[in-house]
């Protein structure tokens, strides 16, 4: 593939959960054409990467996006590691985002909660998330398996905004790049 | 460069009206959801009234439905239009300007 990107990519935002991994799939301006949280039984990382495989395949994205994974488990940077070197074996840009800049993108104060992204993101896209919001979390409460494919279309509607503000530097030709806010 | 389309957009549309494939394939007429699911892969393309059935079935034009093979066509058509333009641009009487038109509006 190109190394530049068309005027509006696929883009596919990737968020792993505990239960799986959450799938989103943006196009044009904005519209969500692929949505959906994979839950994995067994070997949760092999589990994973078949079916990021098959989301590759199916909507042949531009640029793959995921969240920065520095803070997170040992078991999502390895799968991270493992879905960057998978879209580079098929010549698709991955860019890494943190927490901040995706919230900073649906929250005028910066921050916000995972329920208060999902339910923004309803709102928005309410035939096709309208019907997946999960319920308010209270603290006794596990997360809800589907928060992940909320924070995965989070992802990918940040891409645009964060990669216009991004250097050319951070962009990369057709690597992980993490940018700065 | 132009924002490219996926040839189909069966299953994003049927996920849309949380709909399962065996009942989209109950709304064409289909025995089992077996063709809806080649048609969203991409393995078979449906027939002409199977494809008008989708845009029933989905309230969407045939056009956005199946995007990624519009775009090809659209591409095409405008490509043979220029063509033909070029070959018509000696005669200029009316019908012909009609025609020339049209051609160009086809290749905007």
């Amino acid at each position: 593939m190109d190394n530049k990107l068309p005027t509006y990519p696929r883009i596919l935002g990737i968020a792993p959960s505990p239960a799986g991994v959450g799938l989103a799939v943006i196009e044009g301006v904005n519209s969500l054409v692929g949505w959906d949280m994979k839950r994995v039984r067994e070997n949760l990382n092999s589990g994973c990467m078949v079916k990021v495989e098959k989301a590759i395949d199916y909507y042949q994205p531009h640029v793959i996006v995921m969240e920065d994974g520095s803070e997170r488990t040992s078991r999502h940077r390895t799968l991270m590691k493992r879905i960057v070197a998978l879209a580079r074996k098929r010549g698709v840009r991955v860019v890494v985002l943190s927490r901040k800049q995706v919230r900073g993108i649906f929250f005028s104060e910066g921050m916000g909660s995972k329920d208060a992204l999902a339910e923004i993101l309803a709102q928005r896209f309410p035939e096709e998330l309208g019907a997946h919001l999960p319920k308010k979390r209270r603290t006794s409460m596990s997360e809800d398996h589907r928060t992940a494919m909320f924070e995965a279309v989070a992802l990918a509607l940040a891409f645009r905004p964060c990669y216009v503000r991004m250097s050319v530097v951070d962009r990369g030709p057709m690597t992980a790049s993490r940018g700065k806010s | 460069m132009p924002s490219p389309q996926l040839s189909n957009y069966v299953r994003s549309n049927r996920k849309r009206l949380a709909l399962s494939q065996g009942e989209v394939a109950f709304l064409l007429g289909k025995e089992s959801g077996a063709d809806v699911s080649r048609h969203e892969n991409r393995q078979r393309l449906p027939g002409l009234e199977i494809a008008l059935a989708y845009e029933v079935v989905f309230g969407r034009p045939l056009s956005e439905i199946f995007g990624g093979i519009y775009q090809k066509a659209e591409g095409e058509v405008a490509k043979r239009a220029r063509i033909l333009a070029s070959r018509t641009n000696g005669k200029r009487d009316a019908a012909k300007r009609k025609m020339l038109g049209h051609l160009a509006a086809i290749n905007r």
